[in-house]
């Protein structure tokens, strides 16, 4: 009975059998990488998919773009299982290298994708080598620091210039999670100062060639720190910079308030003031206001100064003049030979009668008062007082009437006396304001029969009423009523 | 208020341009003098080769940049294998350090100057072509422009680096005058540089840029070993 189930079912059973103990073409293999560790040889590992059952060999076969002919895998061995070693001999940088490997049994090939590889872009070099962590103390400090070196992986040739490793290191204390990572550059060693203390520091290196892969992290390394005792120089250094902090934001507010600190340190001077006066109206006035502003009562006004005294010298008679001997001795011109000497004119009555007759003399006009300011009259008469008189009264007429005489002073010179150039001095009785003088008048010891002062004086007052601005009198500065002085002063405006 | 923060400003002013000073020293050295002026700091020849490989090694930056932007936009499939030639084939470069190790120094030197000449046309073309093309942004243009000077800067670098080596006379005067690279350079590749498409332009010029690199380095350090090497 059990064999004729067993007969019954052996064709069921042996059905499925070859589909699972039976064999099948090599499955597809992968490329993992191709790398080179020194930029001299290369390394390709590969994946090999599922063998079918059956022993398979993995074939390599590569192309070099600088020819067609395909080659085959130099070494199978050296670098391990399913993978390819190309040694110096077979290796060629900047050449672009066409790998494909080739799964086979007995019952059937697999390619691989192909792989295109070029050496220089699969640099990727082994870890550094003999990495050392230590605790050093500086000499002249009691501050340890870390110092760590190492080399770089052997195999690298690191001398003809064909590699050149940057390195990277890591550093974290026991205690914390994360790493501090410090680039080393080309060096092979590095320090890092200050050091906390009784700590325990855990240190790797990777380098990388020119711009290549970084390689794997080297084996950790421990080192741990002593305990000692920071130096004062840090509590120094702390007390150092808050101060130049507090400094600094003194500084600030001191700039801010400036304006207010210099008020405080160094007070404005006040300036000038005068009473009474406003120095707006002087920026913005007119020009009536500032002069009544400024030449308010009280306030004296300016005088011409014309020091020099002329003379007019009036004769009763052309003849007289032209005969008279001064005109030897006196300049006829009207121009002065010396600022010293003063000046002489010389005019004859009948002129200066005529000149009077004119209602009004324009100064402008008027040859000769227009260079006569100050005129001391001599009056020369070789007749009789009477006519000496006449001449008096005629000259002062007419110079009082016109605009532009300083000082008239009305003498009766004889011709000795003017040979021997004589001037009339009067005493001064008295200052009036301050420019006019009170003359007193001096009483002429009559070589002649004595005329009649006081009438004369009288008669000379009230011609002498002399007002030089035909607008009116001067304010606070005439004297006009003069009694006995020989000086009429004047003041142009 | 304007007036309390001049003097904290002129401040921060003069700080920002001391700090833009000191960064900008870092990048350029000190000027180098031609026929040796009085008074002039002379670079040494280590110097001149210092500067030469930092310049070759931000021509290979670049042209890395370049060509990875290039692929990234206009080649997203990766599939694309073409048979590849540039038009720099024709010169016999060593394809490995003992290849490199095993040829003069005159030697070397005229062939990292033969690819510089031969370079300096294809890129100027390139970046004229781009310029124009509204695909590539401006800075990429900005690449292929500085990409293109720095090609033509390395070289002058590179000829004022063997005439130092053949004033010092670590070198024979056999590296026959300047104009000879060209000549050879010249004729056979102008041709096919017409031909070649701007991805492998870009492809091409990045691995001659890192040829040029690091035949620099061998020649350096045969020469003067000190430091860096």
């Amino acid at each position: 009975m059990w064999e004729k189930v067993l007969v019954n079912l052996m064709p069921l059973l042996l059905l499925p059998f070859p589909i699972c103990t039976g064999v099948s073409p090599p499955g597809q293999p992968v490329h993992l990488y191709c790398r080179s560790p020194e930029k001299e040889t290369f390394t390709c590992r590969w994946e090999p998919g599922s063998d079918g059952g059956l022993p398979t060999t993995y074939i390599l076969y590569y192309q070099r773009e600088d020819s067609d002919e395909t080659f085959e895998c130099p070494d199978y061995q050296s670098a391990g299982d399913h993978s390819c070693f190309f040694d110096r001999t077979h290796t060629s940088i900047w050449v672009t290298y066409n790998i494909t490997i080739v799964a086979s049994n007995s019952l059937g090939r697999t390619r691989s994708d192909p792989l295109e590889v070029d050496v220089m872009n699969i640099v990727y070099p082994n870890a550094p080598e003999n990495l050392t962590a230590s605790v050093e103390f500086l000499p002249s400090e009691d501050s340890p620091y870390l110092l760590m070196t190492w080399e770089p992986p052997h195999g690298l040739d690191v001398h003809s210039g064909w590699t050149t490793p940057t390195y990277q290191l890591r550093i974290k204390q026991e205690k914390q999670n994360e790493w501090e990572e410090y680039v080393s550059g080309k060096q092979t060693q590095f320090a890092i100062y200050s050091l906390p203390p009784e700590a325990l520091f855990m240190v790797q290196v990777q380098c990388r060639i020119d711009h290549g892969l970084w390689s794997e992290w080297s084996p950790m390394v421990y080192a741990e720190v002593p305990n000692y005792t920071r130096s004062d120089k840090s509590d120094w250094i702390v007390v150092g910079v808050s101060l130049s902090f507090i400094v600094l934001v003194g500084t600030c507010i001191l700039s801010v308030k400036r304006k207010y600190i210099k008020h405080c340190v160094l007070p404005p001077v006040p300036g000038p003031k005068i009473k009474g006066f406003d120095g707006q109206l002087l920026k913005n006035g007119r020009p009536e206001d500032i002069l009544n502003a400024v030449f308010q009562q009280g306030f004296p006004p300016t005088v011409s100064c014309k020091d020099q005294l002329e003379y007019l010298v009036v004769f009763d008679s052309k003849e007289s003049m032209m005969n008279s001997p001064t005109e030897s001795h006196r300049p006829t011109s009207t121009e002065t030979t010396s600022m010293l000497d003063p000046p002489y004119f010389y005019a004859d009555l009948q002129s200066i009668q005529n000149l009077s007759a004119q209602q009004q003399i324009d100064a402008s006009e008027n040859p000769i008062a227009k260079h006569i300011n100050n005129i001391k009259i001599q009056v020369n008469s070789q007749n009789n007082r009477d006519e000496e008189l006449h001449m008096d009264r005629t000259a002062v007429n007419m110079f009082c009437t016109s605009t532009a005489i300083g000082y008239v002073d009305v003498s009766n010179v004889t011709e000795e006396e003017l040979n021997e150039n004589q001037l009339n001095y009067s005493k001064v009785s008295g200052v009036d304001t301050n420019n006019v003088l009170l003359l007193q008048r001096e009483i002429v010891q009559p070589k002649s029969p004595p005329f009649r002062e006081k009438g004369n004086l009288e008669e000379f007052t009230s011609q002498r009423s002399c007002y030089l601005d035909k607008t009116g009198p001067i304010p606070g500065g005439v004297n006009t009523g003069l009694k006995d002085n020989g000086y009429v002063d004047t003041m142009p405006m | 208020m304007s007036r309390n923060f001049t003097p904290v400003s002129v401040v921060l002013m003069i700080l920002v341009c001391l700090e833009l000073r000191s960064r900008l020293c870092q990048v350029s050295g000190a000027p180098i003098c031609a026929h040796g002026q009085t008074g002039c700091h002379i670079l040494s020849l280590a110097d001149l080769f210092e500067r030469v490989i930092q310049h070759s090694a931000r021509m290979h930056g670049i042209s890395s940049d370049l060509h990875s932007e290039f692929e990234h936009y206009f080649l997203p499939s990766k599939n694309h294998i073409g048979n590849r030639i540039c038009h720099t084939s024709s010169i016999l470069t060593p394809t490995g350090k003992e290849n490199a190790q095993r040829l003069t120094r005159e030697e070397l030197a005229e062939v990292i100057l033969k690819l510089l000449v031969a370079w300096r046309d294809p890129l100027r073309q390139f970046h004229q072509n781009i310029a124009h093309h509204h695909d590539f942004n401006n800075f990429s243009s900005n690449k292929a422009l500085e990409m293109s000077d720095m090609v033509h800067e390395l070289r002058k670098g590179v000829e004022k680096v063997a005439e130092k080596m053949q004033h010092l006379g670590m070198i024979s005067n056999s590296l026959s005058g300047m104009s000879s690279p060209e000549a050879l350079v010249q004729s056979s590749v102008s041709d096919k540089s017409r031909l070649m498409s701007d991805h492998d332009l870009l492809f091409c010029f990045r691995r001659d840029s890192n040829k040029v690199q690091n035949y620099l380095k061998i020649l350096k350090c045969g020469i003067v070993p000190e430091h860096g090497c």
